[in-house]
């Protein structure tokens, strides 16, 4: 019998379980709901654009996309490890965690109008 | 619409900054069954005893933190420090009823009615109660406080102190509130006189 391997890497972030996101760009922010702690969350367009990559991904393929997509914008770009700051406080907050989305109850819902 | 936009579109209309997130405290609970009353020691006041019938009541109201209601509480019920029969809220007491309006024809008119705590889940006020048995301008209240407290000091300095702290508590909030309510019963006809010519017949 050969050695058993993870689904996923170690690295792989996602999402916390159950997360509710609701965008208000007018305030140019994403408001983020964890209702398994009850809290709420502010995160401005940088770290939703991070929250919203972490599918259960390893890190780098998510660095690279964000790469990818702050080169498409116009205007200045963050400072370099601007991702992994960012990353390391979505993970403080809770908001993400490590491993893959597969195992969790739900993955991120974006909220209705009330 | 509100809940399509996706974070490259609020991206690409505000530009990519350092990515900031944060925790927004968006209540503060204390908990419901938070015990106020210190055990052994109950409301400062029982209720309201008034001898000969009130004009008027004025009426302070603070709306103080929880800390600061129970330093009042506290204040009230404190023994004298003399060790003389009474309560700190004695001393306030007879500084209200005796020394407002002293050496003066008004003298004897004003009465302590009691200092009241409301603590609820949302809200912890206290209110001082003073009644009046002749209304008085305010010019004449604040006058009767000044010199009532002038006295005190003169006559004892300790004692002084001691009823200053417990109206800085009140006093000196932003949210005290002071109302002067005239009371119908004790200016017409309801109970027979009025109190400019007082008791009818008398």
């Amino acid at each position: 019998m050969g050695l058993t391997l993870p689904s996923f890497p170690t690295d792989c972030v996602s999402a916390a379980p159950g997360l509710r996101l609701r965008p208000v760009p007018e305030m140019g922010t994403c408001l983020a709901y964890d209702p398994d702690r009850a809290r709420l969350h502010t995160l401005n367009p940088t770290a939703w654009l991070i929250l919203s990559l972490c599918d259960g991904r390893p890190r780098a393929a998510i660095a690279a996309e964000f790469a990818t997509t702050l080169r498409g914008l116009a205007g200045p770009a963050p400072e370099q490890g601007a991702f992994s700051r960012g990353l390391a406080r979505l993970m403080s907050l809770g908001l993400v965690i490590t491993g893959s989305p597969q195992t969790r109850s739900s993955s991120p819902q974006k909220e209705t109008a009330p | 619409m509100t809940d399509r936009i996706t974070p490259r579109e609020l991206l690409a209309r505000l530009g990519a900054g350092e990515p900031q997130a944060g925790e927004i405290v968006s209540e503060v609970r204390t908990e419901a069954a938070l015990p106020f009353f210190h055990e052994g020691s109950g409301a400062p006041a029982g209720g309201i005893t008034v001898t000969g019938s009130l004009a008027a009541i004025v009426s302070v109201t603070a709306e103080l933190s929880w800390q600061g209601a129970a330093a009042v509480q506290d204040w009230l019920t404190d023994p004298l420090p003399d060790g003389s029969l009474g309560t700190n809220e004695t001393e306030l007491g007879e500084l209200i009823s005796e020394g407002l309006f002293a050496d003066s024809e008004l003298a004897g008119t004003a009465r302590y009615l009691g200092t009241f705590i409301v603590a609820g889940q949302a809200k912890r006020s206290v209110k001082l109660l003073i009644g009046l048995t002749r209304p008085v301008s305010e010019a004449q209240y604040a006058t009767a406080w000044a010199k009532a407290l002038a006295a005190a000091k003169g006559a004892d300095r300790a004692r002084f102190d001691r009823i200053r702290s417990v109206l800085a508590m009140l006093l000196d909030e932003e949210n005290v509130k002071v109302e002067r309510l005239l009371l119908l019963s004790g200016v017409g006809d309801l109970i027979g006189h009025s109190i400019a010519s007082g008791p009818a017949g008398g």
